[in-house]
């Protein structure tokens, strides 16, 4: 039984990593591509 | 109904919000993009309310990926935090500048409240507003006074939230805010010049000021605060203070929660069945919570501080003194506090770069903060020198010990500096980093801010960063536990057999033998095993390797495993100094030698050995690519650093 | 031509005019407007950064953000 709860808690763990991981290193950050400053500075 | 919170910096924004919503908090992100949105809640005439705090700025017109999500949402009606009504603090005493956002969202058509703060400092500049003139300026705005600080005000707000109206007819102070405005430097010019020429015309009538003459004096704080010579005294005066507050203080309630949870693992191992969960209970989770819970102290205090002095006005100028010298690191006179708080810990410290607004500049000090020898690294330090270092002195006074401690804080030091230097040439932004900071007049801080600003980093770091700390424990803790086949079984078997025919030794010796084995025959220790090759030219063997992979748990882990793997008691230092100092390798050499020792401290200079600090590098940065190419750049580093050393001493 | 980061503390002078740079747009939010009044209060360490009354605040700013700033000198100064 004892057994069954930890195999439980260690998925619970890795996948809970996993899932953060696969979630943040997918996503890109929003850059302020919108700012003024950026755009004067490319000109 | 949704109500929105603008305003400047440095107005009491917070004050408002805090006094609104009290404990009601709850911090976030705006939809879509990794900006924090702290969103309070209250209730009145059995309504309830959803107050969302938006980054503080001076313009409608972003000049940061924060400042954009005002403009984004306030520009925008159909947007999904688009607020039935927008309360725009502005700040008395300063109310030229601040009614350039105040009439530019006015210009948005957005149903307003301008929350007239700050003016008991109004008036003890002698200022008065005149409320009717201000009125007739904004004829669709609801004015009212508050003063936050002393708590006054809140009924006030609260009715004219219940009052608010739709905008119907577009009513401007000076037009629409032109929409090309937000990618066009020439118009936010045009429109900044504009607005203040319009103000000024208008300001007469509105502001009152009781001054004789129009002299400016000095406060007499900045006289002695910013003085070249007494402004950096002071500064180490008050960071001696801090440092030995929370040295002193911190560690009582940190010894407390760590032996709180020793204990309450060992009791939950007597209390429940044997079993695999009850070991995971007791070694893995409970731990684990401890290990965050342990950190809170440190936090709480070091946010104390930082608070007060940010409530006072005083960190404004530690960074107008420090600026100048952390420029040409790439670094800016934000970076200071930061850096200096991760003396104690690196959590507080990546914590505190919220304040630097130049993305480049705070990345690169979120990087090389936990370069600085953290307290965590004390443990670690303390018995590699007392293990490799004569306890002699040079010149009668200087202890050789000491000044290897203090030679490794420099080395942490000196380092964090230049890889802030690579680090300023390699990472790229379009945005040039710039100071233009008001510098706030002094007041008293106010303890209610100071406290929620406490709690709010406290539950961030518990909540946010904890689960991850959780996760990675229990993965750990299964690394530590489990091994390949049946490998572990038959080790313990043979240890037991020993001790079957050797009735002389007691339980506790077979106890710890049978953990030592344990360990050994796990994925840890056969991962320790495995990069023996790796860390050989570094000098270490494969139980230090074991030791340092199990220390990512936290760096004084480092101690606990060894004393694990040599079989020792966790608490006895004597004994495991003295197994330390006899442990030799195949050939009847010391491991533990001036070479392999000095190696392994300059390793721990470097080494992100701490899941807190990664979990929370990838809370604060919002993304695990940073806290792993930090981990990654120390960890090279680490290794570096350490095998030059032990190549140039043996 | 002078500019603000040349400016003696005490010193009150006239905004001539702004140089077209990225923090232009910036400099003018933070209430920096040609033909207006500024005074400088106080220098960091080494003369940089530099903090001016403005609008009736104090706003510090880099020696290289007070370059952009031309101004003419007038004659009003605080006792100090």
């Amino acid at each position: 039984m004892q057994i069954v709860l930890v195999i439980f808690s260690i998925s619970l763990a890795s996948i809970y990593l996993g899932m953060q991981i696969y979630q943040r290193l997918i996503k890109k950050d929003a850059k302020c591509d919108a700012c003024a400053m950026g755009k004067t500075n490319e000109r | 109904m949704k109500v929105g919170l603008v305003g400047n910096p440095n107005t009491g924004k917070s004050s408002i919000f805090n006094l609104l919503t009290g404990l009601r908090q709850q911090v976030g992100n705006f939809p879509g993009i990794t900006v924090e949105r702290k969103v309070g809640s209250f209730s009145a005439d059995s309504k309830d309310f959803k107050l969302i705090d938006f980054p503080g700025t001076y313009s409608i017109f972003p000049r940061s990926k924060d400042e954009k999500v005002v403009y984004d949402v306030l520009s925008n009606p159909e947007h999904s935090e688009f607020p039935d009504v927008c309360i725009v603090v502005v700040d008395a005493s300063n109310l030229e500048r601040n009614l350039l956002l105040f009439s530019q969202v006015y210009d948005l058509q957005v149903p307003l409240i301008m929350a007239l703060n700050m003016t008991d400092v109004a008036r003890k500049n002698k200022k008065e507003i005149q409320r009717e003139a201000l009125q007739k300026m904004f004829p669709s705005a609801q004015i009212i006074e508050t003063n936050a600080r002393a708590g006054l005000g809140k009924d006030r707000l609260i009715e004219a939230i219940l009052n608010s109206k739709e905008r119907k007819d577009p009513d401007y102070f000076l037009g629409p805010i032109p929409e090309e405005g937000i990618n066009d430097a020439l118009i936010q010019e045009a429109e900044a010049s504009a607005r203040y020429e319009k103000i000024q015309k208008l300001i007469d009538k509105v502001l009152v000021r009781k001054l004789e003459s129009e002299e400016i004096t000095i406060s007499k704080w900045d006289r002695i605060l910013v003085h070249p010579l007494w402004g950096y005294f002071i500064f180490a005066a008050i960071l001696m203070v801090v440092f030995q507050f929370i040295f002193s203080f911190a560690t009582l309630p940190m010894d407390i929660i760590d032996g709180a949870f020793v204990k309450l693992g060992s009791w939950l191992q007597e209390v429940l069945p044997t079993g695999v969960f009850t070991d995971l209970l007791s070694q893995g989770i409970v731990p684990g919570i401890g290990g965050v819970l342990v950190f809170i102290p440190q936090i709480a205090f070091l946010f104390f501080f930082i608070a007060i002095l940010e409530e006072s006005g005083y960190l404004a100028r530690v960074v107008f003194i420090m600026d100048r010298l952390m420029r040409p690191l790439g670094l800016n006179g934000k970076s200071v506090v930061p850096l200096l708080s991760s003396v104690a810990c690196a959590i507080p410290g990546v914590m505190a770069t919220r304040t630097i607004s130049d993305w480049k500049e705070r990345m690169i000090t979120i990087l090389v903060a936990p370069l600085m020898s953290c307290s965590a690294r004390i443990p670690v330090y303390t018995i590699l020198i007392s293990l490799v270092i004569p306890d002699h002195y040079v010149f009668g006074v200087l202890n050789v010990q000491g000044l290897v401690l203090f030679g490794l804080y420099a080395l942490g030091l000196v380092s964090a500096l230049l890889v802030a230097l690579i680090l300023k040439k390699l990472i790229k932004s379009k945005d040039k980093g710039f100071l233009l900071m008001e510098l706030p007049q002094y007041q008293r801080p106010k303890w209610g801010n100071v406290g929620l600003t406490v709690w709010e980093k406290v539950r961030v770091f518990v909540w946010d960063a904890g689960k991850i700390i959780l996760a990675l424990s229990v993965i750990l803790w299964a690394l530590a536990s489990y091994g390949p086949g049946n490998e572990m079984e038959k080790a313990v078997k043979i240890v037991e057999h020993q001790f079957e025919n050797n009735t002389n030794l007691d339980q506790e010796e077979k106890e710890n033998q049978i953990a030592s084995v344990k360990l050994e025959n796990s994925y840890m220790g056969i991962l320790g095993k495995t990069i023996e090759p790796v860390i050989a030219p570094l000098g270490y063997d494969w139980k230090i390797g074991i030791s340092l992979i199990s220390s990512f748990a936290a760096r004084e882990v480092f101690v606990g495993s060894l004393a694990t793997i040599y079989a020792v008691h966790a608490d006895d230092n004597e004994k495991l100094l003295d197994r330390l100092s006899q442990e030799k390798r195949s050939d009847g050499s010391l491991v533990y030698n001036l070479a392999s020792g000095t190696s392994l401290m300059v390793f721990y200079v470097y080494a992100m050995q701490c899941m807190a600090t990664f979990a929370i590098v990838k809370r604060e940065t919002k993304s695990w690519r940073w806290p792993l190419f930090q981990m990654a750049f120390m960890g090279i580093l680490a290794y570096l650093g350490a095998f030059i050393t032990y190549q140039i001493l043996s | 031509m002078v500019d603000l980061s040349m400016i003696q503390n005490g010193k009150k002078v006239r905004i001539e005019r702004i140089q077209s740079s990225f923090l232009r747009p910036k400099l003018m939010e933070m209430g920096i407007l040609e033909g207006d009044c500024v005074q400088v209060l106080f220098k960091a360490p080494f003369g940089d950064p530099i903090a001016i009354h403005v609008k009736g605040y104090t706003l510090s700013l880099r020696k290289d953000e007070a370059a952009l700033v031309k101004v003419f000198e007038e004659d009003h100064t605080i006792g100090n």
